[in-house]
């Protein structure tokens, strides 16, 4: 079993604690508005892909707080972290003195877990109107980059998030990949199970988190203008197929499902597979190995329902060893 | 898009009046049942409604109604003459005392009814939620608080309370609550409704489910169900999955006409006029033809099609299974698994539950379907 220390920082307010509950406490997203601020540091540990284990350190974000994580408790915090998230109100009435804890975090974490790997979350998109998010949105990267810069970060990544919508799943599922070793393998035999499947793509999400942890697409899905002929791939059967996905579909999906999966909870009861069908395309969601759901998506008609659902049936215990044990 | 509301056929449809005091929530119902706006958009997105704003909703033929949101403290009795009405009186449950609030509410009422017998009056007790109702306790402890101080006011003016039908709902725009309130209201409006519980009675006895529901699937609500003992959390099941099923299909089911569409529309916000109806023209006549191409762009959520079917199994033995009967008219029953295996008869009785729908919209077709049904049961 491994233990990996993540640091939540960030503003008070700006809403690490809402972000943390909805992703691995089940939490909605309505319900948020309830919670009380952090004070000083909450530790959780939350189970991921079963054997890995989170040691999130949920730091309050009031100024007091700051000064005693810079000063007397600077090394028992910032010390062997793995992840440091770092949160950004995008409405903050103080952006100057975020930035100038956000350098503090980085010049600490540098100093005392020089390979600790960097996210930066602007969070709150949802109360930028629409139209604004984009040009906003990298306006806020600029000025994270440069503060990444100054303290010699090089390496990080920045997300816009919020809870009200897909854009907290995109961002905790990249957190969350990072730390799975091996994921590769795991990737390529999805990749045989989606082509033997004759699916248009295959989606593994963790099961309690419903984060994704790995993909696979069948080729001319994922090249549709690609010329180059694959010998093996009967290409006739494949016209129907529809080329352009939604390139935000897998956090979509985590979101529409994990939302399902609480209403069954308040139901009394668990939600164990889904089949959704028109007149395009067929999607099974089940249970897959002990700590995954799977996702198979099948464009063509010639596939039959009862074909898929033996598949991933049969697929199951296959794949147990294939999830990568940390 | 703009709907002509004197035309003679939607003039003539029911309608829904939504009534109540500034900052009751009837602006926010309207726009988060009807025009998906997240509740928590209403907060900062609404203004206060300056003139009577009307929204047609017409999703599926069964069910067509015009949704009248006034403003604030605005109460005019001549409003009410005309067919089929319904008034939802919306009171901020967060705002007590009502007091002043009820007395509008009874005179609104009594004028009403005056002017229009039939007025069916509902009472929103909206913004149950927060901390002020954490429990259902108070929920219902302002519930009757409101209909106490109602029958009180109405005594007062010299009506006598039982006279007036009032149906009392407690509501929240962000649960479920208004979802119920409001099916039950567009229930009463719907003259066929006693033809569809009775159909939907016989579709539960011969295919032994527990439970049978028909949802307009754009608004989520229930405009029929069988006469069977119904609970919230199923029905909320069942409207969440109405959620699942447009949002994947609406990812991954969308045809290629709708791509030429959208690639169509982005062009046109990029390139000048003339240019871009060009592309448009080319890239859509080769892709579907003309007649499809027509439906595709007046049905919006064409993700959902007359092959949109759903299969959700539960871990406490029941299956949820949605089923298209018509146009944005959804079955969705809940039935044993055992029951389940039985997938032919159910499909075959969906089938004919669908044909009796379409002859209920268009009287002229053959009408004997209801016969059908039990058919396949002996
Ligand atoms: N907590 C809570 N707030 C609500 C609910 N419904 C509406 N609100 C809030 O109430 C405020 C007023 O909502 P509106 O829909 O504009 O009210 P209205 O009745 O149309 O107001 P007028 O047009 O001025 O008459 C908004 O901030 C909504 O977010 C609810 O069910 N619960
Ligand atoms: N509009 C909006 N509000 C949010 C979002 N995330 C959190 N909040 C709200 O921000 C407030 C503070 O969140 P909290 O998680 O306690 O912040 P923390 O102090 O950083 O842990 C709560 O009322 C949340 O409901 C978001 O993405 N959008
Ligand atoms: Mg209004």
């Amino acid at each position: 079993m491994a233990k990996k220390k993540v640091l939540l920082m960030g503003k008070a307010h700006s809403g690490k604690t809402s972000m943390r509950s909805i992703i691995f406490a089940n939490f909605l997203a309505r319900d948020t508005t309830r919670l009380s601020p952090t004070l000083d540091v909450e530790h959780h540990h939350v189970r991921f892909l079963g054997d890995l284990v989170l040691n999130l350190w949920d730091c309050g974000g009031q100024d007091a707080f700051y000064e005693s994580y810079f000063e007397r408790d600077r090394e028992t915090i910032f010390r062997s972290v793995e992840l440091l998230i770092y949160v950004f109100d995008i409405e903050s009435e103080t952006p100057v003195k975020d930035f100038d804890h956000f350098c503090g975090v980085l010049e600490a974490i540098e100093e005392n877990s020089p390979d600790a790997r960097i996210f930066v979350l602007v969070h709150k998109m949802d109360l930028v109107a629409v139209e604004d998010r984009e040009a906003i949105l990298q306006e806020r990267k600029q000025l994270i980059e440069e503060s990444c810069k100054n303290c010699g970060v090089e390496h990080f990544q920045c997300f816009g998030t919020s809870i009200w919508d897909e854009t907290l799943y995109k961002a905790w599922s990249e957190i969350v990949t990072n730390l799975i070793p091996n994921l590769s393998l795991l990737e390529s035999h999805l990749n045989n199970f989606c082509r033997i499947c004759d699916a248009d793509e295959v989606v593994l999400f963790e099961r309690a988190t419903f984060l994704v942890i790995a993909h696979a697409q069948s080729e001319d899905a994922a090249s549709p203008d690609d010329d180059s002929t694959d010998p093996t791939w009967d290409e006739h059967k494949h016209i129907h197929r529809t080329p352009h996905f939604d390139a935000h579909r897998f956090e979509k999906i985590s979101n529409i499902v994990k939302q399902f999966k609480l209403s069954c909870g308040k139901a009394q009861s668990q939600f164990q597979g889904m089949e959704v069908r028109n007149s395009r395309f067929a999607a099974y969601i089940d249970a897959f190995t002990a700590n995954t759901y799977i996702m198979v998506i099948v464009s063509n008609p010639m596939v039959q329902t009862q074909a898929t659902i033996l598949n991933i049936q049969n697929a199951r215990h296959l794949f147990e060893k294939f999830i990568p044990r940390i | 898009e703009k709907v002509d509301f004197d035309d003679p056929a939607i003039a003539s449809l029911p309608r829904v009046m939504l009534m109540g005091p500034r900052r009751a929530g009837k602006t926010s119902i309207q726009r988060v049942v009807f025009q998906k706006m997240s509740p928590h958009e209403t907060l900062f997105r609404l203004e206060a409604t300056q003139g009577l704003e009307r929204a047609l909703v017409d999703h599926t033929p069964l069910c067509r109604f015009v949704v009248h949101d006034f403003p604030g403290d605005y109460y005019e009795p001549s409003d009410f003459e005309g067919g089929r009405t319904s008034l939802i009186f919306v009171v901020d449950a967060q705002d007590e005392p009502y007091d002043h609030v009820l007395q509008s509410l009874t005179s609104t009422v009594t004028a009403a009814l005056q002017v229009n017998p039939n007025t069916a009056i509902e009472v929103f007790i909206n913004k149950v939620d927060g901390e002020l109702f954490l429990s259902d306790e108070s929920k219902y402890d302002c519930r009757r608080d409101v209909m106490t101080q109602v029958t009180d006011e109405l005594a007062e003016a010299g009506v006598s309370p039982d006279s007036i039908s009032i149906r009392y709902h407690l509501t929240s725009i962000y649960d479920h609550s208004i979802y119920e309130a409001l099916s039950r209201v567009v229930q009463r409006l719907i003259p066929q409704l006693p033809t569809l519980e009775n159909l939907l009675n016989v579709m539960v006895s011969t295919c032994s489910m527990e439970k049978a529901y028909l949802f307009d699937v754009v608004s989520k609500l229930y405009i029929s169900t069988d006469t069977g003992p119904a609970d919230m959390q199923s029905v909320e099941l069942c409207s969440d999955m109405i959620d699942v099923v447009l949002d994947v299909s609406g990812i991954y089911g969308l045809g290629p006409s709708h791509e030429a569409i959208r690639a169509a529309a982005n062009a046109a916000k990029g390139k000048d006029k003339s240019e871009s109806s060009a592309v448009a023209a080319d890239t859509l006549t080769s892709e579907v033809p003309a007649g499809d191409l027509e439906e595709e762009i007046v049905d919006q959520d064409s993700a959902y099609d007359n092959e949109s079917a759903s299969v959700i199994r539960l871990s406490n033995g029941m299956v949820l299974y949605l089923k298209e009967v018509d146009t944005m008219l959804a079955l969705v029953c809940i039935t044993r698994s055992e029951n389940f295996r039985r997938k032919g008869l159910i499909n075959y009785n969906i089938g004919c539950l669908k044909r009796a729908l379409q002859a209920l919209v268009q009287p002229e077709m053959d009408l004997s379907s209801g016969g059908l049904v039990r058919r396949v049961a002996e």
